[in-house]
């Protein structure tokens, strides 16, 4: 048995884990789950795996609890809880074939399973774990009578039971779950809060009863003022600091979540539109851009795909549109509700032809903010499109995260329009030719003067023109950018380095989502060093110069064909040794990526991770 | 401020053929600008690809030439980043009808205030004469190796049902009718479409010429009825829709009315369905105060999710 007390001072850091059927109701427990522990003072970071489907198919939940800083979630549990049996058991469709193997596996040695008292003990075998059954339907039965409900009706909330339970079993008084819990279920809609309170305190008087015993003793503890922040989440309120007044999107899993939660904060002030497809969505975003405004979409892989031949027009015209999207597993449909970084080289390289542009990934919840709104000033000041490399691993990952930070990021913006001026006169030319590449830029319809854009090759005034010098002339405006732009960004902005490369035994590059995963696997290692980079494009010389001063080098990526690694040859010359890769769609655990380098330090050049 | 033909006019050539329908719909769009009383800094001509979409850069106004079949979405974004701004679509019948077809189902959902004046002479003529989706089945421009196998669109029929406020047809050699059609789009306040019957002297002669349309269009009749009085009175909406769609379908390749076939100003266009909810444009926003702060206010976000009770 696991015995961990808060308050002695002992580091906390305990994993949780739930799952059932999609629609089952199951759903909701992540986040009831996750600000239960944060209410009770502790960090947490969820993230869900689910399938594309909308109800019946497995679906599984992680919490990680913690006393410190957390930045990812290992590969087995401390608790685990379902009400349904193929959760624990594992399922396989009409052809025998596993559709889910069963969590059972999940749980550490000396951890604990709570499971329904259908499921007979001798299938889980595991004789190394605690296994705890709850009568589900009893309590569910209770409910349902009180309430005067079919029980069917009422079973939508067993979500609720696995949390009490759970919250019980880690220690938490009985009394301060309650409270908690029912203070939780107040923000919701008046209609089912009747039911959540009927099924909590049936779940309460089951435990009394039952004469369960905690497996932990956690503590309530003093917490900061946190914020259960989401990828997604975060993305928006980037956007919202910098400024930006217009959304328009079409739904696409996984970055619907964004524009829905925009929609739902009229406050921000941001037009959401959704138009009839995604071609539609970057000429409007395009359009709007160009008028002078603050405006993005939020799309994933098929979504940018299609957005391409736009995007070359926003380069051509030097618009400053910002366009995130949230990578899923890709080519074609892929695997919409899973992770991946598979479009970075497409990103680097979108479209026909060559034209400025940047492309920026955030590696962290924390850095969505930081990302996106940093975007918007990168879009402007150089006057070309921005593509936002997040990924489902971070978009729809949870963490808690102090109030503090958002409103210090907020406090310390500065919103950096470029040249943007009210107008330009009679003389004005949109395409000027200046020292730095950068024409000044009106917004459309003030007094005094008239634009032109065109996609065609344009002269200074934005009209049509073939001539060969001028063709030379701007071609090299709008493809020299990247030096000024290596120039301006500050180091951090572009990349960060912890540990020493040239004196570590390793450096570990990557991007994006495994970041988290990654900055915990090396914590206290002092033999490996990690250099994570932001600004894509353009690539920092200093990178390149950075990995050759290193002993050895790992590049780590959520793809199969390593294109970090691909594009820092490409652009420098320089060859990331090894590789650690993964491309079964999962997040990268920190355990799964620690073992990894070992393996690189044993001599492995490539490691490819399969944890679910 | 009343604006000349001159001033109206840019610096730009055209590179149009000899005899092109676009020069009677260059000098049209002008005349409605004049007569709409638009201020050329305040509007915004967005075109896609073809010879019709050059037109933005021969008039001394903002000018958006954009990719095949994207003008429709570029309009309304412009248009609600910046309602002041006067948003018109100059653009060609592949353009509007092929490639952006979904574009201009859809802008029908919503009702921007953008006019669209889409030329229409049945061809792709700057890839040399191809048929466009607007091209009878059967008939053979020029330069068409084979007859069309593709049967035509009714671009009005299809506008009406989509939702359009504004729906009518014109001729390009017509710039007396054409500029009275325009300025009454331009004045109406909702989406409309202006279908330009066009004159492609070099790929389509046969089927366009002056002469032709001389004798295979005329005006809809005095006592035809597509103006809506009452814009609340849903059965009267249908009631004119019915009568436009009825002189559509009694029609042929080679017997088309022109006029206004429907006129439906209403109080529901996308840019007052954003301000009954309250969301400005953000053309009316500002989002940077003193030394360049944000000033978005995130309380009530930061709120939503917050564990505090």
């Amino acid at each position: 048995m696991l015995s961990r007390r808060a308050s002695s001072g002992m580091m906390v850091d305990i994993n949780w884990m739930t799952g059932g059927k999609q629609g089952s109701g199951i759903d909701s427990a992540l986040g009831l789950f996750a600000r239960l522990m944060m209410k009770f003072g502790y960090n947490v970071f969820g993230y869900r795996e689910y399938f594309s489907n909308i109800k019946g198919m497995h679906s599984f939940f992680t919490v990680r609890v913690s006393d410190k800083n957390i930045s990812s979630i290992p590969s087995t549990v401390d608790i685990a809880v379902f009400f349904d049996k193929e959760s624990v058991l594992g399922e396989t469709n009409k052809r025998g074939e596993p559709i889910q193997d069963g969590h059972m596996k999940d749980v550490k040695p000396g951890g604990t399973l709570i499971v329904d008292t259908s499921v007979d003990r001798t299938k889980i075998g595991r004789n190394d774990i605690n296994v705890v059954q709850v009568d589900f339907d009893r309590i569910i039965g209770a409910a349902a009578t009180k309430l005067k409900l079919p029980s069917n009706n009422v079973s939508i909330a067993k979500n609720i039971i696995c949390v009490a339970v759970s919250a019980f079993m880690m220690g938490f008084k009985l009394e301060d779950i309650d409270a908690a819990i029912k203070k939780e279920f107040a923000k919701k809609p008046v209609t089912v809060i009747d039911m959540d309170i009927a099924v909590a305190d049936e779940a309460f008087g089951y435990i009394t009863e039952s004469g369960l015993k905690p497996v932990m003793k956690l503590e309530s503890r003093a917490g900061s003022d946190l914020l259960y922040m989401e990828g997604f989440t975060a993305a928006a309120i980037g956007k919202a600091i910098a400024g930006c007044k217009m959304q328009v999107y079409y739904p696409i899993t996984p970055a619907t979540d964004e524009s829905a939660f925009i929609e739902s904060h009229p406050e921000f002030g941001m037009r959401v539109v959704q138009p009839e497809s995604e071609l539609a969505v970057i000429a409007m975003a395009t359009g709007a851009a160009h008028a002078g405004f603050r405006v993005s979409t939020s799309t994933s892989g098929p979504g940018l795909s299609l957005m391409t031949e736009t995007i070359t027009y926003a380069g051509m015209c030097e618009i400053p549109v910002v366009v995130v999207d949230h990578q899923r597993g890709a080519p074609a449909t892929g695997q919409p509700t899973r992770t991946e970084q598979g479009d970075l080289m497409f990103a680097v390289h979108q479209g026909h032809g060559d034209f400025g542009r940047m492309v920026v990934a955030p590696g962290s919840i924390e850095e969505y903010i930081e990302v996106v709104a940093n975007a918007f000033n990168y879009a402007e000041r150089y006057q070309l499109p921005v593509i936002v490399l997040g990924e489902k691993s971070v978009a729809q990952a949870s963490s808690s995260m102090p109030r503090d930070y958002v409103q210090k990021f907020k406090s310390d913006y500065r919103v950096d329009r470029g040249k943007l001026s009210p107008t330009g006169g009679d003389t004005y030319k949109r395409f000027e030719f200046t020292e730095d590449n950068i024409s000044p830029r009106v917004v459309m319809g003030g007094p005094g003067g008239v634009e032109w854009i065109t996609g065609d090759e344009h002269d200074e005034y934005g009209h049509i023109d073939e001539d060969p010098n001028n063709r030379n002339r701007m071609m090299e405006k709008r493809n020299s950018k990247y030096d000024l732009i290596i120039s301006e960004l500050k180091k951090e902005e572009k990349y960060s380095i912890t540990g020493d490369p040239k004196k570590a035994d390793l450096l570990v590059v990557s991007w994006g989502g495994p970041c988290g995963a990654i900055s915990e696997a090396v914590s206290g290692r002092k033999n490996i060093a990690f250099l994570r980079v932001k600004v894509i494009m353009p690539l920092d010389p200093d990178i390149a110069k950075i990995i050759s001063s290193a002993k050895n080098s790992v590049c780590v990526e959520q793809n199969i064909s390593g294109q970090l690694r691909q594009h820092i040859a490409a652009t420098s010359g320089v060859l990331i040794r090894n590789q650690i890769l993964k491309y079964n769609g999962r997040l990268m655990r920190y355990d799964e990526v620690s073992a990894a380098l070992d393996e690189i330090l044993k001599g492995k050049n490539k490691v490819v991770l399969n944890g679910y | 401020m009343a604006i000349s033909i001159k001033e109206l006019t840019s610096n730009e050539d055209s590179d149009w053929c000899p005899g092109c329908g676009d020069f009677g719909i260059l000098l049209s769009v002008k005349n409605a600008m004049i007569a709409a009383q638009l201020d050329p800094h305040k509007t915004v001509i967005v075109s896609g690809i073809g010879c019709s979409s050059k037109l933005p850069h021969f008039i001394n106004a903002n000018g958006v030439h954009t990719l095949h079949g994207r003008a429709i979405p570029f309009a309304e974004g412009i248009k609600l980043a910046n309602p002041e701004l006067s948003v018109i679509v100059d653009s060609g019948d592949g353009d509007t009808y092929g490639i952006g077809a979904g574009h201009f189902v859809s802008a029908g959902r919503r009702n921007v205030d953008v006019k669209m004046f889409i030329h229409d002479n049945g061809v792709y003529s700057l890839t040399k004469g191809q048929a466009s989706p607007t091209l009878p089945e059967g008939r053979k421009a020029k330069s068409m190796p084979t007859p069309n196998i593709n049967g035509a669109l009714n671009p009005l029929a299809i506008a009406l049902m989509a939702g359009y406020t504004f729906v009518a047809r014109t001729e390009s050699y017509n710039v007396k009718e054409q500029t009275e059609i325009m300025a009454k789009a331009l004045k109406h306040k909702g989406l409309a479409l202006v279908d330009i019957l066009q004159g492609c002297p070099t790929y389509n002669a046969a089927y366009t010429s002056a002469n032709w349309f001389a004798q295979h269009t005329h005006k809809l009749p005095e006592t035809f009825d597509g103006k809506v009085k009452n814009p609340k009175d849903t059965k009267e909406v249908n009631e004119k829709r019915m009568n436009a769609l009825g002189v559509l379908l009694g029609e042929t390749p080679d017997s088309m009315a022109t006029g206004v076939f429907f006129d439906w100003e209403n109080s529901d266009t996308f840019e007052e369905r954003f301000m009954s909810r309250g969301i400005k444009p953000p053309s009316s926003q500002s989002i940077a105060g003193k030394d360049n702060a944000s000033t978005i206010q995130l309380d009530a976000a930061l709120d939503s999710i917050s564990v505090k009770d």
